[in-house]
């Protein structure tokens, strides 16, 4: 007996509350260094605050303060202010025990309009599974604590819906890095709905061997495209590799330079090395579409089935709307030609010499100018001269309007310039024929005006001379014309002469552009968004950290394994797993409150012309879910709305602060219940008895005595 | 407050409540009629007082799709050309957000059909991810819910300056009574 008296007189002694003071104090003295060393809050919560040995300091002040009152039994007078004193903080401490076991402490995120009765828990872990509602949202849910024991099946209580579905917690990090993967997937390329394609390595020191897929992105007829997925430390060099291996393809059957060129259709992967991938693709007419995809998640992408059959990245890619066949360019461009000069004709604009002619003689003839036209210059196009030197390949409605051209309205002058201009074309037609181009024949005739064409012929072997060089050429004769030998007198006006003033007004197929100032249309091409989770070192500051876990899901005979990253703000994307029918998020754990709450509006209030925030406001509608009766109340900084029964509601947040968005607010849902019969009046208790202490002094010596 | 009857139907879902002063009357379009054109007011209050009269029209344009949607913008440019002429130095325009829809309060003055005339309006629209959530749901009481609307107070200059706040509490208080939705 003695020694258990002992003890308790140990436990209830000055003694011991001091040795309790001081360790209170040398942990207060840690966790606060902790805190500043670490900027963590919660690193000093988990190290000092929650440890065991904290714990066990504040029960060793309940029952020093409990043995040390019980020690001054039997009761007398004296002892009254100490007792009023010990009991009082007793009743605090009873009060902190009985809010940390029955209170409630959690947070309210609510956008204007919308209402929650859920507080999230934080900080803790749990994951929320979803199963999709077969009549629409909102959708089955339930929140499972996360529990790390190994082996320890996991399962929704109480939830009908996910009765078959168990999880087991694989693998547990405390902290990850999470990068997107889009288009590659380590050495793989994939787009939806096309087998994925190998990734190869592309070396800028070495000649490039392409190897590329071909897909169909369009309908038929239109050209397969060229799919290409490369790695390289140079995306830029390896992007002008494969242009230049596609675009040098003339348009199969096109026997001469001087016609279109092609480019075979590519779409073309490049990873760098820092994951990044660039996107480039250009369709037949070389138009060239470039796009960068980062490891970030992208700010906007595609949500199947509200998730649950998972998120994609798109990229929109320009085409042009043609057909990319030779017959179809050609085709088009006649066609936009007709309508602009039917467009001119029908709004009477001025034409230029040789179309007024044509129109003319097309006037007199009654027949359409801009087919007739049009069918003229495809036919000398396809002649493959310079000038058509006779009517043979023509169309007999063309003969008919040429034989009409009312040559009495060209000036004679202009008429000794389509003179010598078809005596010098006919030449290099000649000449060309015997295998010799345009620039040597020049040479060779000792042309005088050579050196003021050689300035402005683009280096551009993609330039035809009908483009440039014919029609400067053409120029310099007509310039030249007053000065030039008459014609000669039987002279008559031919089909070469109308050649000769088409191409003083650059007017041939050739120097037309090809068709590409048509509006692009674009196609849109798809490919999943996965995760790739690195396990990396923890930080120091806990809230920093983004937990990852390995999860294996079950359902019946389906089973899967996931990794699902912490999402605290639970605003990213929930994990479609077994094949679609549940959504998983990793996520804090929340908790029913009876009271419903929805935000009306939010505000900052500035500073009168200042963005400096003066106060911050929410109208909320607190509901009470048993009853059903609503009350408005607007929360600032310093108005906490109070329910009968002791939810506390204080505004914790509001984004974005701009005017004219729809509000985020944060709103710290509190709890006590103990507060009202235990913590307050234990307080108001120390008060009194720490008075009477002073004010009686009952153990002074005066007293004593 | 009802919303718009969908096509082929004359069943308008209870969407609006708002609070208003006892001394304004109201006038509700005739249930036998349909709503789907977006020109037709949802319900009219007035304010009548010596003979002038001030009239609040409320108008919604449900869409299927965000890229459906008229800009708040548009609505007041449209009000705007509504005078004739418009004062320009009466123009006041300001961002607002509430209720989960963000847009533009507009206040201008200037002649229409030659009287001295103001207008106070709101041109608002839902929260591209309210939209969202909403599109979830087939019922047409959500397509309701999802619309834009417009709130659009026309008078007399003095009489609207005179019943300025009670519209503009009525204009505050006006919102929807089901909450929307959230995705978390």
């Amino acid at each position: 007996m003695n020694i258990i008296k002992r003890i308790t007189v140990f436990f209830g002694s000055i003694y011991f509350a001091l040795v309790l003071i001081l360790l209170a104090a040398l942990s207060a003295i840690a966790g606060t260094f902790i805190e500043s060393h670490t900027h963590s809050h919660l690193y000093a919560v988990y190290s000092v605050y929650q440890h065991p040995i904290f714990i066990l300091l504040l029960w060793g002040f309940f029952l020093n303060i409990f043995l040390s009152t019980c020690r001054r039994w039997p009761f007398r007078v004296k002892h009254i202010p100490f007792i009023i004193t010990h009991i009082g903080l007793l009743m605090i401490l009873a009060g902190i025990l009985y809010k940390s076991l029955y209170g409630k402490q959690g947070t309210l995120v609510l956008l204007e309009g919308s209402g929650q009765d859920e507080i999230i828990i934080n900080p803790s872990k749990g994951i929320q599974i979803e199963q999709k509602s077969i009549s629409g949202p909102p959708h089955q849910k339930a929140m499972i604590p996360l529990d790390l024991t190994p082996g320890k099946r996991l399962q929704a209580a109480n939830s009908p819906a996910f009765e078959d579905v168990y999880m087991e917690v694989l693998g547990y990090y405390p902290h990850c890095r999470q990068t997107v993967e889009t288009w590659i997937k380590g050495d793989f390329c994939v787009i939806s709905g096309l087998p994925p394609i190998s990734v190869t390595p592309f070396d800028d020191t070495k000649p490039f061997i392409k190897k590329a897929a071909k897909i169909q992105l369009l309908p038929l007829p239109s050209l397969p495209w060229d799919l290409i997925a490369l790695k390289a430390r140079d995306p830029d060099a390896a992007f002008k590799a494969v242009y230049a291996e596609n675009y040098t393809k003339p348009l199969t059957g096109i026997p001469s330079e001087h016609r279109l060129s092609a480019v075979i259709p590519t779409l073309l992967f490049i990873e760098d090395p820092s994951k990044q991938v660039h996107l480039y693709s250009f369709d037949a007419t070389g138009t060239i579409h470039t796009e960068i995809f980062t490891q970030e998640m992208p700010d906007r992408y595609v949500v199947y089935d509200q998730g649950f059959r998972g998120y994609c990245q798109w990229a929109d890619l320009p085409y042009s709307p043609l057909v990319h066949s030779e017959e179809d360019l050609e085709k088009r461009k006649m066609d936009l030609l007709k309508t602009e000069l039917r467009s001119a004709e029908e709004t009477s604009s001025p034409l230029c010499l040789p179309l007024e002619l044509l129109r003319k003689a097309c006037l007199i003839n009654s027949l359409d100018f801009p087919d007739t036209t049009v069918d003229f210059l495809y036919t000398w196009n396809a002649s493959n001269t310079l000038l058509m030197t006779h009517n043979s390949s023509l169309k007999s409605q063309v003969t008919q309007c040429l034989r009409a051209i009312d040559w009495n309205l060209v000036s004679e002058e202009l008429l000794n310039g389509c003179y010598w201009t078809s005596y010098i074309l006919h030449e290099l037609d000649k000449r060309a024929a015997q295998g010799i181009d345009v620039w040597t024949s020049l040479k060779q005739l000792n042309w005088p005006f050579l050196d003021d064409l050689q300035t402005d012929i683009s280096k551009d072997s993609l330039t035809t001379p009908l483009q440039k060089l014919i029609p400067q050429l053409v120029g310099q004769i007509f310039y030249l014309s007053p000065v030039l030998p008459p014609r000669p007198l039987d002279s008559r006006p031919t089909v070469a002469w109308l050649c000769s003033l088409l191409l003083l007004h650059g007017i041939h197929l050739d120097a037309i552009p090809k068709p590409l100032q048509v509006p692009a249309q674009s196609l849109k091409i798809e490919c999943p968004i996965s995760f790739k989770y690195t396990p990396t070192t923890p930080l120091k500051k806990y809230e920093d950290n983004t937990p990852l876990i390995h999860l294996k899901i079950s359902h019946r005979d389906l089973q899967e394994s996931v990794y699902l990253r912490y999402d605290a703000a639970m605003n990213h994307l929930k994990q479609p797993v077994l094949n679609g029918q549940y959504l998983l998020r990793f996520q804090p754990l929340y908790e029913k409150i009876p009271y419903r709450v929805r935000l009306r509006q939010a505000r900052q209030i500035n500073y009168p012309d200042s963005s400096q925030p003066y106060s911050f406001e929410a109208d909320v509608i607190v509901t009470d879910n048993r009853s059903g009766t609503p009350e408005e109340a607007t929360l600032s900084m310093n108005r906490v709305y109070e329910t009968w029964d002791g939810y506390r509601f204080y505004l914790a947040n509001i984004t974005p602060s701009e005017v004219g968005f729809v509000k985020r607010v944060q709103i710290v849902v509190n709890l006590d219940p103990g507060k009202y019969w235990l913590t307050y009046p234990g307080g108001v208790m120390v008060v009194i008895g720490s008075l009477l202490l002073f004010w009686l002094k009952p153990y002074s010596q005066h007293n004593k005595r | 407050m009802q919303g718009r009857n969908a096509e082929g139907t004359l069943y308008r879902p209870l969407t609006y409540r708002a609070k208003t002063p006892s001394y304004w009357s109201r006038k509700d379009s005739p249930t036998n009629e349909s709503l789907v054109d977006t020109r037709k007011p949802l319900v009219e209050y007035f304010i009548q007082e010596e003979g002038l009269s001030i009239r609040i029209t409320l108008h919604n344009f449900p869409a299927n799709s965000l890229e459906e949607r008229i800009s708040p913008q548009s609505q007041i440019n449209r009000w705007k050309k509504q005078f004739d002429p418009l004062v320009a130095e009466t123009i006041h325009t300001s961002s607002l957000a509430k209720g989960g829809f963000s847009g533009l309060f507009f206040e201008a003055s200037g002649l229409q059909d030659q009287i001295e005339t103001t207008v106070l309006g709101w041109s608002m629209q839902l929260s591209a991810e309210h939209f969202r959530n909403l599109s979830h749901y087939a019922e047409e009481a959500y397509r309701q819910m999802r619309a834009d609307y417009t709130l659009k107070a026309v008078g007399p200059s003095d009489l609207i300056f005179k019943h300025k706040f009670s519209i503009i509490e009525f204009a505050n208080s006006f919102e929807l009574i089901e909450e929307i939705p959230s995705s978390t």
